[in-house]
């Protein structure tokens, strides 16, 4: 039988019969909207708390013994985290790059933010130092994130920053009058500083998105309705905040001060926010937080990083790269990893759950299908019987009620998809207007991939031909006499 | 080719119950004959002519058509058989309601080779149909048609694949009078014209009367086959036939 002329007929019975394989499709229908749900849903859910809350592509390295709560060159001598470490992560197959993390190592307090909540405040003030290059892509202030302490070398005063002067090929910081606050001798970004009367840069500053998502979120969102100052703090947006300036003080904070040297307060400018930055707290190219660890803590202190980010050329990478740093290294991963690697698998099996609940509905409706499909082929008896005495064999007969089926199946499938993706939609809409904000609160819940829209339809052709099965076997047993006889 | 039946013997076995449907019976049917096999209800006609057709072949004994042998076919064999050798005709017509008197007529091309390769089955149908004497009716479906148009979509569609065998069970057992003769001219002219070999059963002696040939079953045995001169009534003239044929 000829491809073209085998669709045909089963188009026209498939017209013939409308009502009838309508309401054998319908179970199909309900089971995959419900799996094709409840995949997207999970999947949608994985990823926003796998990429977003855990950043599950990105491996964190800390230092064990530092993980256990006991000082660096301890019991187990480890020695850290050094530049040595980090070669030996980099040699490990799979791994892109590796970024060492620092963090201060002495107390500070931040304070300010007149400009943005209406009145200053003072909060700790922590913060860790990364490779000015990590953050470099999300920086969009005219500061740029890099180490502007760094002597620049330069052919003339266009290429220096803010309040510098190319001198003897080098950007010089110029000398200025810290009362003098009309002719903004330090440029834009540049200020005058109080002590040294020459021009100084703030320092530039990273800060992850989780905080501001963890601010609007929660912070905001539980002072909102309360009585005082905390009322009245805004909503912030991070265009809102790139550009922030604000004083820190090193060496002394609210908890307790440095005993090794005196405060120094300095200016810090907020110049982006990235994924790289910590969550809690805030982050500097690190040359600055090495400086300042030397200056507070000792030469020491600023050897030691307190964690590297290991970046893998792809995401299957992540899971032998992190089993080899573990096993060869004998170094730790941050809890993070474990944490998003049981989120991921419980939302795994919730998914799995559900999808199981769909299966069952579909096995439930190839049933559907098997009685259906019985129904129609002893209906149609007398006809099958015709077609088998004009030529057509067992398998033609058996491929028409099969062939019947698939197409019933592909309708099912495609429809069950379009519900599945209107109940996301709607689901979505819902959420949207009954849910307030909380931290990463997705656009949507549903996550729909190419390979989702296969499976529906594979899995409602498959679970439609397998109802078919037994009807198909049954039409071919038609005996032509037999049936054109009316027996 | 001939048709030749030797032994053939049919029994029907359900449950403890067996009956005996055919005999024994012999049987040579030449290429080109116009035959019609008679008896009373129960007789055992239908059974004979399956056996014959190569729709049933649980039967003991042998049927050949020329040096085919149907009880030796696979049942792919068998339906390859049917497709290309035999058409048939029924007393229920067996149309398929749900496609238009054309589509009727090329179904068996779905299923086979059909009238051949290099063939346009629309237009072949077009063409048998107009032959039948309904050029005007092809794309009506069954439903709208009287039992005689139906008849003639069946006896077109049987003609489709060239068979040189129809076999027709009561052809005109569902027609009034005058429509089932002219269903009876049809074959007749189609025995004439293009040699097929038309077999068909029939319970009433005037359409048997029809026939060159007549075979008497009884019982499940041929008590009597003989040629006879065919006699075909003359109070029915085609204007007149015609004319009913409408009416109904
Ligand atoms: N499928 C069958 N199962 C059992 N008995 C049958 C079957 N077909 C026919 N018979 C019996 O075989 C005999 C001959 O039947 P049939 O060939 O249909 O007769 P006719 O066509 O002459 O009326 C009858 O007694 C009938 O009851
Ligand atoms: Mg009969």
């Amino acid at each position: 039988m000829k491809g073209q002329r085998f669709s045909s007929l089963i188009g026209q019975s498939l017209r013939r019969n409308r009502r009838h394989f309508l309401l054998s499709g319908i179970g199909v229908i309900i089971g995959i909207a419900t799996l094709f749900f409840f995949t997207s849903l999970g999947e949608g859910v994985r990823t926003t708390v796998l990429e977003d809350v855990f950043v599950i592509d990105q491996l964190e390295v800390v230092d064990p013994a530092a993980a256990a709560g006991m000082r660096r060159g301890g019991l187990f001598g480890g020695g850290g985290l050094t530049d040595h470490t980090v070669e030996q992560v980099r040699q490990i197959e799979g791994v892109k790059e590796v970024y060492p993390k620092m963090k201060l190592t002495f107390p500070s307090r931040a304070s300010g933010g007149e400009a943005l909540m209406g009145r200053n405040m003072g909060v700790e003030f922590i913060a860790d130092g990364i490779p000015a290059e990590m953050a470099a892509d999300d920086v969009s202030d005219i500061l740029a994130f890099r180490d502007h302490d760094q002597p620049l070398s330069c052919a003339d005063d266009e290429a220096c920053p803010d309040g510098r002067d190319c001198i003897d090929g080098t950007c010089t910081p110029r000398s200025c009058d810290p009362r003098d606050r009309a002719s903004e001798p330090c440029g834009e970004v540049g200020f005058c500083d109080r002590d040294t009367e020459i021009c100084a840069l703030p320092i530039p500053l990273v800060i992850s998105p989780y905080l501001l998502e963890v601010y609007n979120g929660s912070i905001h969102t539980a002072l909102r309705d309360s009585e005082g100052i905390g009322s009245r703090l805004p909503r912030l947006t991070e265009d809102m905040l790139v550009g922030f300036e604000f004083d820190i003080v090193f060496g002394h904070s609210y908890m307790g001060r440095s005993g090794d040297a005196d405060s120094i307060r300095h200016r810090a400018r907020i110049v982006g926010f990235s994924d790289r930055a910590m969550q809690l707290g805030a982050t500097m190219p690190l040359p600055y937080v090495q400086r300042l660890n030397t200056e507070f803590s000792g030469e020491d202190a600023a050897d030691h990083y307190h964690s590297l980010l290991v970046d893998t050329y792809r995401n299957e990478d992540v899971a032998p790269v992190a089993q080899r740093i573990e096993d060869e290294l004998g170094l730790e991963l941050s809890d993070r990893h474990q944490r998003a690697q049981r989120a991921g698998l419980l939302i795994l099996l919730i998914t799995l759950l559900f999808n199981v609940i769909a299966l069952v509905i579909l096995a439930v409706s190839a049933l559907n299908i098997t009685h259906t499909f019985s129904m129609m082929v002893m209906e149609r008896r007398r006809e099958i019987g015709l077609m088998r005495a004009i030529g057509a064999t067992r398998r033609q007969i058996q491929a028409l009620v099969v062939g019947e089926a698939a197409v019933v199946g592909l309708f099912a499938g495609a429809a069950g998809i379009a519900l599945g993706i209107g109940a996301g939609f709607a689901v979505d809409a819902i959420f949207d207007s009954y849910v307030g904000h909380f931290p990463f609160k997705p656009d949507s819940l549903f996550a729909w991939s190419p390979w989702m829209f296969a499976l529906g339809l594979t899995t409602a052709v498959l679970f439609c031909l397998i109802g078919a099965l037994i009807p198909a076997v049954r039409a071919g047993r038609v005996e032509p006499a037999a049936a054109l006889t009316g027996r | 080719m001939d048709l030749s039946a030797r032994g053939l013997r049919r029994i029907y076995r359900s449950g403890e119950l067996t009956t005996e449907a055919l005999c024994g019976v012999d049987l040579t049917i030449k290429s080109g004959e116009f035959v019609a096999i008679v008896g009373s209800s129960g007789s055992g006609k239908t059974t004979l002519l399956n056996c014959l057709s190569g729709l049933d072949t649980s039967f003991d004994g042998e049927v050949k058509l020329g040096d085919l042998s149907l009880s030796q076919m696979s049942e792919t064999e068998l339906a390859r058989f049917r497709h290309e050798h035999v058409g048939f005709v029924f007393q229920q017509f067996c149309l398929l309601d749900h496609l238009t008197a054309l589509e009727n007529v090329i179904l068996p091309g779905f299923f086979g080779e059909g009238a051949g390769d290099g063939v346009d089955p629309f237009k072949r149908g077009r063409e048998l149909l107009t032959r039948v004497g309904l050029g005007d009716r092809l794309h009506s479906r069954p439903p709208q048609l009287s039992g005689g148009q139906k008849q003639r979509v069946a006896v077109a569609r049987s003609l489709f694949c060239n068979p040189s065998i129809i076999f027709c069970d009561e052809p005109t057992g569902s027609l009034d009078q005058d429509t089932g003769l002219s269903i009876m001219k049809l074959f007749e002219q189609l025995n004439r014209e293009d040699e097929v070999t038309v077999i068909f059963v029939t319970h009433e002696p005037y359409i048997a009367d029809m026939a060159r040939r007549r075979i008497i079953v009884q019982d499940g045995r041929l008590i009597e086959d003989k040629s006879q001169t065919s006699v075909w009534p003359d109070d029915t003239g085609d204007s007149d036939e015609k004319l009913k044929e409408v009416a109904s």
